[in-house]
């Protein structure tokens, strides 16, 4: 009897799923190690193939005469040159990745979270250039509001009953309004979880499968 | 769109094509919608012209154009469907039905359109002031409510007997004799030979049926010459049971001459009705001339319940006198009650006086003369009737004279044949003495041997046709004779008939004058019981009690029915029948003068046989007009005495004036005399020519000796001028060889002053003979009117109606304008009397005569005006009101052309449109039947596919495309608001920003401390977080360095913190981290601690999880990678977890996958922007402590350790300096919008 074309996939999903849902609610390690390592097996396979593919589709652009696709592929290159050379077994370079790793990606990635401050100062200066009502002017109080209480709070320049009225003021706005909008969002976040885990058990969703 | 289809019942709408409601189930209307036939988009059905395309979606419906006569040919599925076939629609239509016409143009409306269309039109009267047909003689008019010439229906008797002669002949290649032909007929059938044509029975055969019910015989048939007078059965059962052709022959056969009469008042009032106003107003048809002098005989014949009460005055006027008496006495005379027994054997009576009860015999004897005997002694009673005896009569005198000649020598050489009868001896007067004198003028033609039948022979070869009329009434009695004692019973017969008319005349002078009808009315009753004939009746051959109307309008007594009788011999009565016209067609002119009749009192005072008491017997019939004539029996049976009682007393002057009007009658059936009505009291002159006219009446004739008793009884009338004309002229007009010249002869001849009447006549009725005293010369009038004047010597001429004076006053009045005009087609129609008045087709066509009358009009009430006192002409235009000119009224009502062109074909010029005879039905439930409209299929032939049309591309849709195609692979380009100038502000904005947020920071940085000179105090969660590093002093502390160099600005500061705290308390650190970097960065921070680098964990909640699970419990690997000794310990002593992340989900995986499962206490130190997400676990008690940002970093140094470093002071220096500078500069973008906002709305 032929087995429909897209049912096992199914069925390994339903199973796998319905057995990680009986470790977390039955005391059974062995059974939750085990799957546990095949996730962390088919994650490691996951990431060598990613990076194998992020290289090949690269190398092709570099072919084109992409350069951003060469200093990519030279980058990763040299990373892991790096790796090797700190390895115990070449033993050429000592700790020469992690000094590239703090001369390089840390400046950059920093570098690169700073301009989201520029972002959304800019943003925010022309907010009433495009929107101009209630909801706008909320967001533009809030902000100011914020930032005048840090800046409150560490000045000492100011009066102390203005200072104690602003970290009030800020605390205030964090437990009440942004902790409930915050729970508000783990809530439905918890809740969307559920009911994915629920469509994905039951099979109705199948990410797995395209079909 | 399509609409929906709203339920009537519910209101509810339904989907388009719905048939019933989807919410209460009612059936819905059709189909809303109709398909256009252009571009197939379904239209709501109100719909003319379809919404999308504009094509008309009903059809226009355009008369056919008309066809060649020989296209003309049936076609079921075309041109004749088209006005009788169902409704069809397209194929695929969905649609209603397609009406037959527009809403415009249905009938109702067109009717009313019609209607108010002919309202629009001026009226004739309105133009004219006068009728319509005011300038036509009366008579033309009138003649519009029944033809004046209704041909023969009907086979008579002649004719079958003529087919039976033949066949005989033809079997026997002999000649057939009466007897082959009467043994031939025997075998008629009952109803047949009932009709007075039964063949010759035995005698024993003859007495049964006397007392035998003659159920299936028609009393108007049996009763003249029935042999079963004791016929009981009630009239209408025997009118129920009469064939088809017999009830035509009877009673209601309609003569137009009766028509105005009021016999058939009924009648013609609803046809009067039917007809249109104008119509209506023109009186009596073509009666003027023709009526006037015999409307006092009709009258006379009437009952007076049958008479018209609206007749017109010139009617009432020629009533005869004793039309009052009539009608006064109605229900008691036997006229009005036909049930009545004792009238019926009155009926009996008479007839046995009047005519023979034994048909048998005559039916032996010549069952053509029987039926001529039937039919003279039956037409006159009956006024109802006259077209009946044209039916039942034939036309051709000459074939019925021609068998009369036959039977006449059969008679003559057998007759001793002939069956005897007592009919005649029952109808013989008292005095046996005076048989044999009045009979012998009657006698003369009728028997060989005593009157010489050659000379009769040949008097009807030298006399023409008038000759052969006295031969052929002779031959009824002839008829009569020979069937039994031919002698004896002629004898007796014309006897009878003698002394009644002796009597009558007799009794003429107790009648009251024409002009006192009140008088008439007093006094008629009396002389009306006098003059009751005395005639021995015969209860034995009395008819059957019961006698249907008209023939009870016939019955003895009935002087009415006997003066109906004796002016149907005169001719002179409208209700005179056709047959009796054609006869006399030849030599009679248009106002049905029939030369029979005058031939017949010709040959009555020719004869040698008619005595006293035959003239008084005519007199009496002709006096026996008066409907108070009593009708007992015994005055009937004692005529013969009263008449001659009565014989010595002079009549009347008042007396003459019915019998002026009979004798008129009898003229009147001449063009020359139709005006006696109008007679008065007559001279003695007159009295005296008119008995000296009579007196050579009979000297010619050679029975002068014979009508001293008449003569004596005109002698003693002298106030009764047309009793002696009458008498007088009878000679004069059987001598004429031109009946219309006899009486101008006449007057030649005599030269003797004319009575005023008879002036009168000759004024109207004589000048129209000789066309050179016409009023109007016939080549001056219209052809139309030409053409309706009476044909001298023609056929149909002879039966048209004669005009009288006043209308030749009429005539003579028609302007000269007029003559030779030509009316229009439809009226000419109207005039000849056709049986259908058409419309004019156009109001054009109208005015032609109308117009000429209005001008004439108008020129007369000129005249009026100036000559004072105008003539009635000038009166009656006089009270015309001012009207505008007739040219233009009439202008206005012109017919628009499609409303022309919708007249129907009958009423156009065109005629009507001939239809060929559509194929009967030749199966199916509808056989035989024609027309049958075509079955339209019930499923819809499927639509014709149409082939779409190639696709052609012109240049400059291949412009078009190649516009298309570069704009949509150009750039987008970055839409730009009016006004803007964006390309040149956003970037100096935005390095404006990057500017003042940079040197903010820098200086923040670098300069001066100016605005983080002091902490706030440390917080709850620093306080936790500080109890709890505390609480894991010695124990190994995980730490997960769970954030990236992005984030390092921010938690680094906060790791060292916490490093140096740990490592302050003695508690090794165990670095762990989900991200690459992390490991590189736990291990930059913690280099030279007492650490165990745990690495990077994979696998975000699962890895978290496994190490959660491995926290609680000692695992040797994690996640596939297997941990060292240290590891496995330093992860099973783990005394606090303190998490350094600024992502939410690892903060969530974190407290939820780790903190959860192992129960070690998990304090984070993250991101200020992480705080509100942290919070709430923080509340919750999931993180024992939290470390927020910069500032509780240099809170939590300065509370609880040294000092906070320089560097991080610069460092919240800088961070407070980015974070003013970004309020302000928000606060100053959001005011500078706004305000230009506000002026681009005030510019606006």
């Amino acid at each position: 009897m032929r087995i429909r074309r897209g049912l096992l996939p199914v069925a390994i999903a339903i199973s796998v799923g319905l057995l990680t849902l009986a470790a977390l609610l039955v005391p059974l390690p062995e059974i939750s190690d085990l799957i546990l390592g095949w996730v962390g097996f088919l994650a490691t396979i996951a990431l060598i193939l990613g990076v194998l593919n992020l290289f090949a589709v690269h190398t092709s652009r570099l072919i084109k005469g992409n350069l951003y696709s060469l200093v990519l592929v030279l980058s990763m290159a040299l990373m892991f040159a790096l790796a090797i050379t700190d390895s115990d077994l070449v033993g050429l370079t000592d700790n020469a990745l992690t000094t590239a790793f703090n001369w390089a990606l840390v400046p950059l990635e920093s570098a690169l979270a700073s301009l989201l401050a520029f972002f959304l100062l800019f943003s925010g200066f022309q907010l009433f250039k495009r929107q101009r009502n209630v909801w706008s002017l909320l967001f533009l109080l809030t902000a100011v509001l914020m930032l005048m209480s840090n800046v409150f709070t560490m000045s000492g320049r100011l009066p102390q009953n203005i200072s104690a009225f602003f970290i009030s003021l800020r605390a205030n706005i964090q437990a009440i309004v942004v902790t409930a909008g915050m729970r508000g969002i783990l809530i439905g976040v918890a809740l969307g979880t559920i009911t994915l885990s629920i469509r994905l058990l039951t099979g109705i969703d199948r990410p797995y499968n395209h079909e | 769109m399509s609409e929906q289809i709203t339920c009537t019942e519910c209101g509810a709408g339904n989907a388009p094509g719905s048939k019933f409601c989807n919410n209460c189930g009612t059936r819905l209307p059709l189909s809303t919608h109709t398909i256009c036939p252009n571009c197939e988009t379904p239209n709501p059905r109100n719909r003319i012209y379809c919404d999308n395309c504009g094509a008309r979606l009903v059809e226009e419906h355009i008369l056919p154009e008309e066809k060649p006569e020989e296209e003309e040919t049936y076609k079921p599925s075309s041109a004749n469907l088209s006005f009788f076939s169902l409704p069809t629609r397209k194929p695929g239509d969905t649609g209603e039905l397609a009406p037959g016409l527009p809403e415009g143009m249905e009938a109702e409306k067109l009717e009313a359109l019609d209607s108010a269309v002919q309202d629009d039109l001026p009226k004739v009267e309105e133009l004219t002031g006068q009728g319509p047909t005011a300038d036509l003689p009366d008579w033309l008019v009138e003649s519009n409510a029944e033809p004046i010439i209704k041909p023969p229906e009907a086979i008579t008797t002649e004719h079958y007997f003529d087919l039976l002669k033949r066949s005989i002949e033809e079997e026997t290649g002999e000649e057939a004799t009466d007897e082959d032909i009467a043994a031939t007929a025997a075998s008629l059938p009952e109803w047949l030979a009932a009709a007075g044509v039964t063949p010759p029975t035995p005698a024993e055969e003859i007495d049964e049926p006397q007392t035998s019910d003659t159920v299936e015989i028609p009393d108007w048939i049996s009763l003249p010459g029935d042999d079963k007078p004791d016929e009981s059965e009630p009239d209408e059962a025997d009118e129920d049971d009469l064939q088809d052709w017999l009830a035509e022959l009877g009673p209601p056969a309609t003569d137009i001459l009766a028509s105005p009469l009021g016999g058939q008042g009924d009648d013609a009032d609803q046809e009067e009705d039917h007809l249109a106003d104008w119509l209506a107003e023109l009186g009596p048809p073509n009666t003027n001339i023709l009526s006037q002098p015999s409307d006092a005989d009709a009258a006379a014949n009437l009952p007076a319940a049958d008479l018209p009460e609206d007749r017109s005055d010139w009617l009432t006027d020629l009533a005869p006198p004793d039309t009052g008496p009539l009608a006064e006495s109605d229900a008691a005379t036997p006229t009005a009650d036909v049930d009545d027994v004792d009238e019926a054997e009155e009926a009996d009576n008479w007839l046995a006086s009047l005519t023979t009860p034994d048909t048998g015999p005559l039916a032996e004897a010549d069952v053509t003369d029987d039926s001529e005997a039937t039919i003279i002694s039956q037409t006159p009673f009956d006024e109802d009737e006259g077209g009946w005896l044209t039916e039942l009569d034939t036309p051709d005198t000459d074939s019925l004279l021609d068998l009369r000649s036959d039977l006449e020598e059969t008679l003559i050489s057998r007759p001793e044949d002939l069956p005897g009868s007592d009919w005649l001896d029952d109808a013989a007067p008292a005095e046996p003495g005076a048989e044999e004198p009045e009979s012998d003028w009657l006698a003369t033609p009728l028997f060989a041997d005593e009157a010489a039948p050659e000379e009769m022979a040949d008097e009807a070869e030298t006399e023409d046709t008038a000759v052969d009329l006295a031969q052929w009434f002779t031959d009824d009695e002839l008829a009569d004779v020979d069937a039994g004692e031919p002698e004896a019973a002629f004898d007796s017969t014309s006897d009878s008939l003698l002394a009644r008319l002796s009597d009558f005349v007799a009794e003429d002078a107790d009648i009251e004058p024409v002009e006192s009808p009140t008088a008439a009315d007093e006094d008629g009753v009396d002389w009306l019981a006098d003059e009751e004939p005395e005639q021995p009746v015969d209860t034995d051959t009395a008819v059957p009690a019961e006698l249907p109307d008209w023939l009870s309008d016939l019955g003895p007594g009935q002087e009415t029915d006997d003066f109906a009788a004796l002016n149907q011999l005169a001719g002179g009565d409208d209700a005179l029948p056709d047959w009796f016209d054609e006869a006399s067609g030849e030599t009679d002119s248009d106002s049905g003068y029939s030369p029979e009749a005058d031939l017949f009192l010709t040959g009555l005072l020719q004869s040698d046989k008619v005595d006293d008491a035959s003239l008084d017997w005519l007199t009496a019939e002709e006096k026996s007009t008066a409907p108070e004539l009593a009708e007992s029996e015994e005055a009937e049976a004692a005529q013969p005495e009263l008449v001659s009682a009565e014989a010595e007393e002079p009549l009347s002057e008042e007396d003459p004036a019915w019998l002026t009007s009979l004798f008129t009658t009898a003229l009147d059936e001449t063009p020359e005399i139709s005006e006696p009505a109008a007679a008065t009291e007559p001279e003695s002159e007159e009295a005296e020519f008119e008995e000296a006219e009579l007196d050579a009446l009979f000297v010619e004739a050679g029975i002068e000796a014979e009508m001293e008793d008449t003569a004596v009884t005109v002698e003693m009338s002298p106030d009764t001028p047309s009793e002696p004309d009458e008498l007088a002229h009878a000679p004069v007009l059987a001598e004429a060889d031109d009946d219309d010249t006899w009486f101008s002869q006449t007057l030649t001849e005599t030269d003797q002053p004319l009575p005023d009447w008879i002036e009168q006549l000759g004024a109207a009725a004589t000048d129209e003979i000789s066309s050179e005293t016409e009023l109007v010369p016939s080549d001056e009038l219209p052809d139309w009117v030409a053409d309706m004047r009476p044909e001298l010597s023609s056929e149909a001429g002879s039966l048209l109606p004669r005009a009288s004076t006043e209308d030749d006053a009429l005539l003579a009045d028609i302007p000269d304008e007029l003559v030779g005009v030509e009316l229009p087609e439809w009226l000419q129609d109207v005039g000849v009397g056709g049986d259908e008045v058409e419309i004019p087709a156009e109001a054009g066509d109208v005015t032609g005569w109308i117009e000429s009358e209005s001008r004439l009009a108008e020129l007369l009430a000129l005249d009026e005006e100036d000559a004072g006192s105008g003539s009635d002409w000038g009166a009656v235009l006089g009270e015309l009101p001012p009207s505008a000119p007739v040219e233009e009224r009439l202008a206005e009502a012109e017919l628009p052309e499609w409303i022309e062109a919708l007249k129907p074909r009958e009423l156009t010029t065109e005629g009507p449109e001939s239809e060929a005879e559509p194929e009967p039905e030749e199966s199916g439930p509808l056989v035989g039947v024609r027309g049958v409209v075509e079955i339209a299929p019930i499923i819809s032939m499927p639509r014709a596919m149409t082939v779409p049309k190639a696709f052609v591309v012109t240049k400059e849709q291949q412009q078009q495309a190649s516009l298309l195609k570069q704009l949509s692979l150009a750039q987008p380009t970055p839409v730009i608001a009016p006004g803007q100038t964006a390309t040149k502000t956003a970037p100096v904005l935005r390095l404006i920003l990057v500017l003042l947020l940079a040197g903010a920071i820098i200086s923040g940085l670098l300069g001066p401390d100016w605005l983080a000179t002091s902490l706030p105090t440390a917080s709850p969660a620093i306080e936790q977080l500080h109890t709890a590093v505390q609480a894991a002093a010695g124990q190994p502390v995980l730490v997960a360095f769970e954030y990236t160099p992005a984030r390092a600005g921010e938690l680094s500061p906060q790791a060292e913190l916490l490093v140096q705290a740990l490592a302050d308390n003695g508690s090794q650190i165990v670095t762990i981290s989900q991200a690459a970097t992390g490991t590189a960065l736990a291990a930059t921070l913690t280099e030279g601690q007492n650490r165990v680098e745990m690495g990077l964990l994979p696998g975000e909640a699962v890895g978290l999880r496994q190490l959660g699970s491995c926290l609680d419990t000692t695992c040797t690997s994690i996640f596939g990678r297997n941990l060292t000794g240290e590891q496995q310990q330093a992860l099973a002593d783990i005394g606090l977890i303190i998490l350094l992340t600024g992502d939410q989900d690892s903060l969530v995986n974190w407290v939820e996958q780790v903190g959860a499962v192992s129960g070690v206490p998990v304090a984070a130190s993250i991101t200020q922007a992480l705080q509100p997400a942290a919070l709430p676990y923080f509340a919750s008690g999931q993180l024992e402590g939290m470390l927020a940002g910069l500032t509780d970093t240099a809170v939590y140094r300065q509370t609880y350790l040294d000092a906070p470093s320089e560097q991080i002071m610069d460092l919240l220096n800088a961070q407070g300096s980015a974070q003013m500078v970004a309020a302000i500069l928000l606060l100053l973008g959001a005011l500078i919008y706004s305000i230009s906002a506000t002026r681009k709305k005030d510019k606006a």
